[in-house]
């Protein structure tokens, strides 16, 4: 297989594998400043 | 987490390891190219969802400077990052698969320079949307994908309206385009994956944002109840 094929298709399954952690991240983020806020004395 | 959405995400698992077989053993091996031409079946596909979701972008703007509906500019953002991941992607399969074929990595040609233009215009447009803050920040968001949108039909167009470095159209080229059946199959195994694929993304970070904004609003009813008890 020539290297810049196998390099083609492993940079474009890292970048969406990168993308996909991000969005994880991004809504796990996101459960904790909601479980804050939920808190007692958050002032909600 | 959501049946449906786990079902879809095994049901587009299969549709991206089916395209993978297609595009690596199932296609013929091109003549001229070789083995190296099967980046085709990546490249083009990441190009198709990348212009989709920009036009897509272009709608959910033009719906939001409409009306204002958080959903649209949710819908918008969603689409618009999801887009320059895939525009990303087109960016740099292009050059390593420029490289053996023409010998060189990049050329200033209409194509390939109003394809880097479009990346940088949407990547302003998430630049915008990350550290701008204020309640203007999704009109103009907005407003700047409404002018993003035309450099994505000169994408589209320029290998039509210019001599370019980069091939002419293969598909809808007119007299002398055209693909090998089998290749065509792997194309579109492919092109029907990758949209898959990013309608997923699509709708997880639609959700995302849809969440944001609810925080928000807690957010500000939680200060606004705090402001109040103070006084």
């Amino acid at each position: 297989m020539p290297r810049n094929l196998l390099l083609a298709y492993a940079v474009t399954w890292i970048i969406h594998g990168l993308y996909v952690v991000l969005l994880t991240r991004r809504a796990a983020r996101l459960r904790r400043e909601y479980e804050e806020l939920k808190k007692p004395g958050s002032g909600r | 987490m959501n049946k449906k959405l786990v079902f879809f995400a095994l049901v587009t698992l299969g549709l991206l390891l089916y395209a993978l077989i297609q595009s690596l053993y199932d296609a013929p091996h091109e003549e001229t190219m070789g083995d190296i031409q099967r980046i085709f079946y990546y490249h083009v596909p990441s190009a198709f969802v990348a212009f989709a979701f920009f036009f897509a972008n272009l709608l959910a703007s033009l719906v939001y400077l409409k009306n204002r509906s958080p959903a649209a500019d949710s819908f918008a953002l969603a689409t618009a990052e999801v887009g320059v991941v895939f525009c990303t992607i087109v960016l740099i399969t292009g050059p390593l698969w420029a490289k053996p074929v023409w010998g060189i990595w990049w050329t200033w040609d209409a194509r390939l320079t109003s394809t880097l233009l479009l990346w940088l215009i949407y990547v302003s447009y998430l630049i915008l949307r990350r550290f701008s803050s204020g309640g203007q920040t999704p009109v103009l968001a907005a407003v700047l994908s409404v002018f993003g949108s035309v450099d994505v039909v000169f994408v589209y167009m320029s290998i039509r309206w210019f001599r370019t470095q980069h091939p002419q159209p293969v598909i809808g080229g007119g007299e002398g385009s055209g693909l090998n059946p089998a290749m065509g199959y792997a194309l579109l195994a492919n092109v029907v994956a990758f949209f898959a694929f990013s309608a997923l993304l699509v709708w997880l970070r639609y959700r995302l944002e849809r969440s944001r904004q609810q925080l928000d609003e807690l957010h500000a009813l939680a200060a606004e109840r705090g402001s109040i008890n103070a006084s």
